[in-house]
């Protein structure tokens, strides 16, 4: 469904950081995504392959760390992750006193870029000739 | 292998859009809301409802979102309310650069509240800011109490939440109760106002809310 828009806009990002390091080919895109976004690790990848062909992407890993929805007792301390359908029912102190927070996170953590294709502009190699990869 | 660090939430850019539309509607003095909730929930119905309550006491101004037709926009038009429509072809959600476009559609100078209708949907909706100030997310009586608690995802992420078409209410094996335990459980702090559009019950603690809503806004701007 929107795994789609959400995607154009984790390449854009890729892209983007692959071009300030001279369209550098990217090895791996590092996410974390919570557990109440709704996203579908399968659909997101499907989508991520289409849109980097052709590119520096193309080929790269794309690892998903699920941030989880976390359940806090505030009268016992009780805390757990939980995943929907909740339940209000803390089964330590059997009241109704959980609430649930986080599970919403949309983020690029990190790109691992490779080194092979060095560039002019790079403090690291300064004496490599610029390589620009087709 | 070179590591680079970014943390960087992947609608970003969607959200400066968001930032700007949230600039533009603060320049007018405008309330904007993001209305979500599912296919059929009543939110044209209580748009309607409210924008012609004889107690709001405030100029309405709407925007439509559907995947097709301008069947809502014209039932809006027909009661001489500033509307525009936006078709997605397919989207099941609005963006902000959407709303930007749409914002350039109406007299802005002639609304104090605006109401966006977003796409019938109770997932995509959540992720997607719009510049709005407050996402008033619907349930309906006919769906069931249960739905706060299949949809957290939406649910977390609303300043209030309006239970519609509350006069089906004795017809139904509907649990208030569990209905507002379930918002509660990921929103502690949203008002739940329980309501029909069709008889005007509960219409009045709602209408309360946005006056109070669009007074505040007025005293942020003041304060500036």
């Amino acid at each position: 469904m929107h795994e789609f828009s959400i995607t154009q806009s984790i390449v854009d990002i890729t892209l983007e950081t692959a071009r300030q390091h001279g369209d550098a080919r990217v090895v791996e895109v590092q996410l974390v995504i919570g557990t109440l976004t709704g996203i579908v690790d399968d659909s997101l990848r499907f989508y991520f392959e289409a849109l980097t062909q052709s590119t520096p992407a193309e080929g790269a890993r794309v690892a998903i760390e699920r941030e989880e929805a976390i359940a806090t007792c505030a009268r016992c301390g009780y805390s757990a992750a939980v995943e929907p359908p909740f339940d209000a029912l803390c089964p330590q102190c059997l009241e109704l006193t959980l609430k649930v927070e986080g599970g919403n996170a949309l983020t690029v953590q990190r790109i691992l870029l490779a080194e092979d294709s060095q560039l002019v502009s790079d403090p690291d190699s300064a004496s490599s000739p610029a390589h620009h990869p087709v | 292998m070179k590591t680079v660090e970014l943390a960087k939430p992947i609608l970003s850019r969607n959200d400066q859009i968001a930032a700007a539309n949230a600039q533009a509607l603060q320049s007018h003095g405008i309330l904007g809301l993001n209305m979500m909730a599912s296919p059929g929930a009543g939110k044209t119905r209580l748009i309607l409802a409210t924008a012609l309550h004889p107690g709001l006491g405030l100029r309405s101004g709407v925007i439509e979102g559907d995947l097709a037709t301008r069947i809502d926009a014209d039932a809006i038009a027909a009661q001489r309310i500033p509307v525009t429509q936006i078709n997605t072809d397919g989207g099941c959600h609005l963006e902000a650069d959407m709303i930007a476009n749409a914002l350039s559609d109406l007299p802005l100078d002639e609304i104090d509240v605006l109401f966006v209708e977003n796409v019938g949907n109770l997932v995509c909706p959540a992720n997607f800011l719009l510049g709005t100030n407050a996402n008033i997310v619907f349930g309906s009586a006919p769906e069931g109490h249960d739905k706060p608690y299949k949809y957290p995802g939406i649910y977390a992420v609303a300043d209030a939440v309006v239970l519609t078409k509350a006069d089906l209410i004795p017809h139904l094996e509907f649990d208030v109760d569990a209905f507002r335990s379930g918002v509660r459980l990921v929103n502690p702090g949203a008002p739940v106002f329980v309501l029909s559009s069709r008889t005007g019950e509960g219409m009045g603690a709602w209408i309360d809310w946005l006056r109070a809503q669009h007074a505040a806004l007025d005293q942020a701007s003041n304060a500036d």
